[in-house]
């Protein structure tokens, strides 16, 4: 450590003459620089400021010595006057004389020394005053405390990663299960490839899934036009007509599928199916699936399909926090179908609602005909005594008559109709399959009986203008 | 029946009637009329005088527009729609010119209709009297036949039966014998003379018919829309 004095704090007699600090002596015990360099932990070094106590002191006696030597020199001068002349000599001598003075020893350079953690002190390599090198060690310090925190900071880990683990699993299928509106759940992994026999290799989509479930989402055996899809093998594969079609393969041949593992897989085909139009996917078992692209035992989708359609878009929001992952449903990938369906279903709905007014005004002036016809038979009953609720009643009764009558009859005719247009049918678009028919026959028993149901309630409603007319008419003027 | 203080049916006291229209055309002008229980009162008049006018009001199938009309002691016009019908059912039985039988019902079926719209079904026992009341008027043979396929004098005859189905106070009959020929007319207005006195019946019959007119207890006269009461001998002299 070098140590310079760079300040001095005058204290006591100013400094006479320059002194020589090494031949000092110590007279007067009061005179005494205290303190001396101290080095602490932030390595600052500097003299400590002399007591003002013992200056203070000092002071008075010199006061004290001066004043008497005057007044020795006084009484000696008054009393006793000798003539006496003197002749000194200069003569040189040293004059050992104590200066008091205090000041701060600084570095030229102070660097702050410290330790980034806490611990016990193990080693202190240095001592006060040495001189040490940049990156000397100068202490070494137990770091037992640390190490237990790391221990400890480790089985946090642990623990986390268990929960992770636990959170990140995925909810099973089962629990997806019991969302609302949902139909059926199958895990998946879907993926691309290639399918080659011999040469010419064919882009496919392949999915591999549990075939029970698979079928669940969209039906597989349903098309089949040869071979299985049920009880399919791990080597074995389901591909569709254009694809068999392209490879010119069949039901039992070998192909090969590349998918992004890059490793061509090779597969019987099961079974080859049509889905009438474009081209379907290739199936696979699921863990088939998961080695050809190379996901481990994970998979990369998962099918849900739903009950209401136009409720998915709330599953899949569900399904989207749940899963915190994307989920999309049909609507959102197909939004323009959406549109069309919707203004589709709008106009049917329009179209039903104008057929029923229209019926209703039809048969409200067929009732108000009825009535006028009817009007002379209103007069002689109420002229023997009928109250005008028992006309009202026989006329909404008439009215009820014709609207079960009408409903019904129109329903046997609607019923005919659209099974008359079912029997034309077109062109069978998938091989092997059956033609279908230009209009699909779709009859829903509850959509009928609703019609019927509106048409009586509207018919009624249209023959109670009527029957109230006749209900208020005058007799005589009935009879008229 | 002079002298004998019977209860009034009937009574109308300055009973007006102007039927509207673009040009209002007053009909009655004030009818005072009284008609005792079971008399049998005959009305004629011109051709447009006001009797079918007269007739509807009392059977309350129309409204005066002015004055007072006492069925069976009570003020009509207190009545409501439902009392009206009350009233047509049960106190008042009518009979039209034409018959005003319903063509879908047999003879037996229309005759018994007051009763099934009074209360829904008639009893056996009603059926029974219906029944025998047909047969007095000689439609034993016509019970199950229908309107269309009956003479004009079987049908009035059965509108008789069917106007006397819930035993009425009154009978109001509107020219009964208007559309028939003078043997069958004089059937039936002895058939509503019998009724009348068997049953207790008061009559009130509307007839061109001199004669039918003059074999009633007591003749009114319509005339420039008030009531006139025609004594025998006026009768006579106008016969
Ligand atoms: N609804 C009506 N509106 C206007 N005027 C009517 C109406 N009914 C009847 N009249 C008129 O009232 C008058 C009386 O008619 P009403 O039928 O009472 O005559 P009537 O005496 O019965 O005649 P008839 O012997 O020919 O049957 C007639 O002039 C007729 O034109
Ligand atoms: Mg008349």
């Amino acid at each position: 450590m070098n140590l310079e004095t760079n300040s001095a704090v005058p204290s006591g007699k100013p400094i006479e003459k320059p002194v020589d600090v090494s031949a000092m002596e110590l007279p007067n015990p009061a005179l005494v620089v205290e303190g001396g360099g101290v080095l602490t932990a932030r390595g600052g070094a500097y003299l400590k400021k002399a007591k003002p106590k013992s200056s203070r002191v000092r002071s008075w006696l010199s006061v004290a010595l001066i004043v008497a030597v005057a007044a020795g020199g006084a009484a000696y001068w008054l009393i006793d006057r000798p003539l006496e002349v003197a002749i000194i000599r200069p003569v040189l001598t040293s004059v050992n004389e104590t200066i008091a003075s205090s000041g701060l020893v600084g570095g030229v350079k102070e660097s702050v020394i410290g330790a980034s953690f806490n611990g016990a002190v193990l080693r202190l390599p240095v001592k006060l005053g040495d001189h040490v090198q940049a990156g000397e060690t100068l202490a070494i310090l137990k770091n037992n405390i640390t190490q237990a925190q790391v221990t400890q900071a480790e089985t946090a880990i642990v623990t986390a990663q268990a929960q992770l683990k636990q959170t990140s699993r995925g909810p099973l299928a089962s629990e997806l299960q019991v969302i609302p509106n949902v139909r059926a759940v199958t895990p998946a992994v879907a993926g691309q490839g290639f399918a080659s026999k011999g040469a010419n290799p064919v882009g496919v989509s392949l999915i591999g899934a549990d075939p029970a479930q698979q079928e669940l989402i969209t039906p597989v055996t349903k098309n089949l036009i040869g071979g299985h899809y049920e009880g399919l093998a791990a080597d074995e594969v389901v591909i569709d007509y254009e694809l068999a079609k392209d490879l010119n393969v069949g039901v039992g041949d070998r192909i090969r599928i590349t998918s992004i593992s890059g490793i061509p897989e090779p597969l019987r085909i099961a079974g080859i199916y049509s889905k009438g139009q474009g081209r379907g996917s290739a199936y696979v078992t699921l863990r088939t699936g998961q080695s050809m692209l190379g996901i481990g035992n994970a998979v990369n989708v998962v099918y849900v399909k739903v009950i209401d359609i136009y409720g998915a878009d709330a599953v899949a929001e569900r399904l989207s926090v749940l899963l915190d992952c994307e989920a999309k449903s049909w609507s959102s990938e197909f939004p323009s179908f959406v549109t069309s369906l919707q203004a589709q279903s709008a106009s049917a709905y329009l179209i039903s609602g104008f057929t029923l007014i229209a019926s209703s005004f039809a048969i409200a002036s067929v009732l108000i005909v009825s009535v006028q016809r009817k009007a002379k038979q209103i007069g002689i009953l109420k002229s023997i005594g009928a109250r005008g609720n028992q006309i009202l009643l026989v006329f909404l009764f008439e009215g009820l008559g014709i609207a079960v009558a009408g409903s019904v009859t129109g329903a046997i005719a609607g019923i005919t109709v659209v099974y008359l247009l079912s029997l034309p049918k077109q062109t069978a678009v998938r091989v092997g399959g059956v033609p279908e028919s230009l209009f699909p026959l779709m009859l829903d028993p509850l959509y009928i009986l609703a019609a019927m149901g509106a048409a009586i309630v509207a018919t009624v409603l249209a023959a109670l203008l009527p029957a109230r007319s006749a209900a208020m008419m005058n007799p005589v003027d009935a009879m008229r | 029946m002079i002298g004998v203080p019977a209860r009034l049916v009937i009574e109308t006291i300055s009973l007006k009637k102007t039927y509207p229209g673009k040009v209002p055309t007053p009909v009655l002008f004030g009818i005072d009329l009284r008609v005792a229980a079971g008399e049998f009162v005959s009305i004629i008049g011109q051709s447009g005088s006001g009797k079918s006018t007269l007739l509807n009001i009392l059977g309350a199938l129309d409204v005066p527009t002015e004055g007072l009309v006492k069925i069976d002691g009570v003020d009509i016009s207190t009545l409501t729609e439902d009392g009206l019908a009350v009233l047509r059912s049960q106190v008042v039985g009518f009979v039209f010119q034409a018959h005003f039988l319903l063509e879908e019902l047999t003879c037996l079926e229309n005759a018994v209709l007051p009763i099934t719209i009074r209360k829904g079904s008639a009893t056996p026992e009603e059926t029974e009297w219906i029944t025998s009341l047909l047969v007095r008027v000689g439609l034993g043979g016509q019970l199950h036949k229908y309107p269309d396929t009956m003479s004009g004098g079987e049908n009035q005859r059965c509108a008789i039966v069917r106007a006397l189905a819930n035993r009425p106070r009154i009978v109001l009959a509107d020219e009964p014998t208007g559309n028939l020929d003078s043997h069958s007319g004089e059937e039936v207005f002895r058939l509503m003379r019998q009724m009348s006195s068997e049953i207790g019946i008061a009559f009130v019959m509307v007839t061109h018919d001199e004669r039918l007119a003059r074999a009633a207890d007591r003749v009114l006269s319509i005339e420039d829309g008030l009531m006139r009461s025609l004594s025998k001998e006026e009768h006579e002299v106008m016969a």
